[in-house]
């Protein structure tokens, strides 16, 4: 039934609502989160592939009442062919990512309840606000859609840095939200030099206009747009220029929270990359820009992740350079190489919420993460230590794990498209990745426990360690059997490309 | 060691040129892995010009490669630069929106 | 009339865009950087609004008794007008986010100037 997909969004919006109001009553509050973070990937499977056009407004050209009634000038154009409402579309490639968007929530709000004795409402109306901000932002089909939902998911993502409460975690809002406000009306000024060129905000007609050439493809007012929802899309993402204040945002937040920041940051670099690519993705200047901010971000995220020696800060820029590898698979815009892009942002998922949970359990136990600081935590609980060993490979791209799949298929996608040199970075750069975990890890769990070392904590709570189990459960099967994902996801290139 | 013992030598002794250096010896590990990094890489990268025009693209590498050597301390510079303060992300923030509009609009006539 | 509206109103978005900007950029005092990111918002809205300007058009409610083809050819573009509603909410509620910001962490300072504030990170 298609009429299950705008429940994907509301659902979470109403949950949010009631959880506000629901503030201080416990037991029920984490019932009623736990029930719609698992029914959430429940209805992304069950639901039916298909559009949902809202109030029922099909194209005027499927419309056979209707269309009679127009005048025959409109009727013999090519604008009974446009979108008059808001349009959903779910595709496999969507289900594949809002079932890691709903594992990974419930996975954080059950730390965050183990953790916690007194929940709070507005925590969690923020979290169930950005669940279905972000999955609203993939499934529209409508531009200007995306761009509310996007507003939503920054103040969302905002709201939960504050909740976090850590050391100078206001000043860190204060300035996300100083950039957004630069980088959101930039974005809506992109969509109004397209709206203004083409006369409609849905982005299938868009396209349709674009190849039927009702509007000319290289007029200047359609390149200022594309400009400006490029640089909008790289505040939404976190790559550069905004890479250090997306790496602070996620080094001052609770464990389970950076973990939330981080899934929502791919899904929005996600649905804008893929808008992008489908409007503009003939233009030759396309890739190069996006290239050469995929190798920006990867040099800088990685160059500054090695040098770090507290551990939630070399997790968020490695987290940020991460993002390098998705914009370079978008960037060469070939078929392999998208999907390549898309398989690295759903590995992105997982994997770093992994790293982000199980680091934060060290933080938990000891208060500090200043690796100087600490030694020796291998003795406590060896279990989570070899988890967190297996999530570094995985981000690093060793086999058998999901990280060495994507990042294969990426490095065959640059080598059959011509460009070698691209490889050859996507290679360094893992190296160092994986060069920075084992550094970290040594420091962390290998050396000798330093004398004055304090446990604020004693026991890592237990489903925490249940949490990072699961996710490094999914890492190895997709690293196994890759095609139960990579098949959604080649299959809607195929219909794009 | 006497290898390790050399480098961090070399590298106390650049140190000392410059002011307010973050990095500390237990970086040296680190420091020099980035700074290898960030050379190679912007190297490589440059090599792929070579698809506009190969005359400018070899020129372009050789100035990069004496401009990189020259300054080469490079990683306390860019730990300088990556700071958590509004101007300095500001700054950073208008210098990336015009290079990209200029970039686009006027990279479509030479592409 | 020296220009046409639709003209005037385009241009005046781009002042306050641009006025804005330098508002968010130059100024230290953290209440006019919020008010010029307000301005921002407000001329991307203006900017929206103006691109629906019919010349000699009517408002775009359709009335019984009015004739299709006439309405088809006289009414403004409604599109903007119901994109610039939900983005005016939006704005509206950055700013009050941000106003509450300021307040907290004048009372935590008790300066307003942004190199204060959020200069480099306090640790």
């Amino acid at each position: 039934m298609n009429e299950l997909i705008p429940l994907m969004v509301i659902v979470p919006i109403i949950c949010a609502l009631l959880l506000n109001l629901l503030h201080g009553k416990d037991k029920i509050s984490r019932i009623i989160a736990l029930i719609v973070a698992i029914v959430i990937p429940i209805i992304a499977i069950v639901a039916n592939t298909g559009l949902h056009y809202f109030g029922g407004y099909t194209p005027l050209a499927f419309n056979g009442t209707l269309l009679g009634t127009l005048p025959t000038a409109l009727a013999n154009s090519n604008i009974v062919f446009f979108h008059p409402a808001i349009t959903y579309s779910l595709v496999a490639m969507k289900k594949i990512f809002i079932f890691v968007l709903g594992i990974v929530i419930f996975l954080s709000l059950f730390t965050y309840f183990n953790k916690y004795k007194k929940i709070s409402g507005p925590f969690m109306f923020l979290v169930f606000m950005g669940t279905a901000a972000v999955s609203a932002m993939l499934l529209t089909d409508d531009i200007f859609n995306m761009y509310i939902f996007f507003e939503i998911a920054a103040l969302t993502q905002t709201g939960i840095i504050l909740a976090s409460d850590s050391e100078g975690s206001t000043e860190t809002a204060l300035k996300y939200m100083i950039l957004g406000s630069i980088g959101g009306p930039i974005l809506l000024l992109g969509i109004g030099f397209i709206l203004g060129a083409v006369g409609s905000v849905n982005i299938s007609d868009i396209v349709y206009a674009i190849k039927t050439n009702m509007v000319d493809p290289y007029s200047p007012v359609l390149l200022i747009g594309f400009a400006m929802i490029f640089f909008g899309w790289l505040y939404s993402s976190g790559l550069p220029p905004f890479n250090t204040i997306k790496s602070l945002i996620y080094s001052k937040g609770t464990p389970e929270a950076s973990a939330i920041l981080t899934t929502f940051s791919v899904f929005t670099m996600v649905a804008l990359g893929i808008a992008m690519f489908r409007i503009f993705g003939y233009l030759s200047v396309y890739k190069i820009i996006i290239i050469l901010f995929a190798l920006l971000a990867m040099v800088l995220g990685v160059s500054m992740a090695v040098v770090q020696t507290d551990f939630r800060k070399m997790l968020g820029f490695l987290a940020v350079g991460e993002l390098g590898f998705i914009a370079l698979g978008f960037g060469i815009g070939t078929k392999i190489s998208m999907t390549a892009g898309l398989f690295q942002a759903f590995n992105d998922i997982v994997i770093t919420s992994l790293l982000f949970i199980g680091f934060g359990t060290i933080y938990y136990l000891t208060g500090t993460s200043d690796t100087r600081k600490l030694g020796g935590l291998i003795s406590l609980n060896p279990k989570v230590a070899i988890m967190l060993l297996f999530g570094g490979f995985a981000l690093a791209g060793v086999p058998p794990f999901n990280g060495f799949q994507s990042k294969l298929m990426l490095v065959q996608s640059a080598l059959n498209a011509g460009y070698p040199e691209l490889a050859i970075i996507v290679v360094l750069v893992s190296i160092v990745v994986f060069m920075t975990f084992v550094k970290a890890f040594h420091s962390i769990y290998l050396k000798p426990k330093p004398e004055n070392l304090k446990f604020v904590h004693k026991e890592i709570p237990s489903l925490a360690i249940f949490s990072v189990a699961i996710l490094l459960i999914i890492c190895l099967i997709v690293g196994i059997y890759p095609r139960i994902v990579t098949y959604g996801f080649a299959q809607y290139l195929g219909g794009l490309i | 060691m006497a290898f390790y013992d050399l480098l961090l030598n070399s590298l106390k002794e650049v140190k000392g040129k410059i002011k307010d250096d973050p990095l500390t010896s237990d970086n040296v590990s680190g420091a020099t892995a980035g700074e290898l990094t960030i050379i190679s890489v912007t190297l490589i990268a440059a090599i792929l010009l070579s698809h506009i025009n190969l005359l400018i693209s070899a020129l372009i590498i050789i100035i990069l490669a004496v401009f990189l050597i020259t300054n080469l301390p490079l990683i306390p510079k860019v730990i300088k630069e990556e700071n958590n303060s509004l101007d300095t992300m500001m700054f950073y923030v208008i210098l990336t929106m015009g290079v990209v509009v200029c970039l686009i609009y006027w990279g479509v006539a030479y592409v | 009339m020296v220009m046409d509206i639709q003209l005037a109103s385009l241009f005046t978005a781009g002042a306050l865009i641009i006025i804005g900007l330098y508002a968010a950029i130059f100024l230290d005092n953290i209440v006019k950087k919020v008010i010029g990111l307000n301005f921002i918002e407000d001329g991307a809205n203006l900017f929206l609004i103006a691109l629906g300007y019919k010349f000699g058009g009517v408002v775009p409610i359709y009335l019984p008794g009015m004739s299709r083809s006439w309405f088809y050819a006289n009414s403004a573009y409604p599109l903007p007008h119901a994109l610039v509603l939900t983005s005016i909410v939006i704005g509206a509620s950055t700013l009050a986010v941000m106003l509450a910001l300021v307040m907290v962490l004048y009372k935590k300072y008790h300066t307003l100037s942004t190199k204060v504030i959020l200069g480099e990170d306090h640790e």
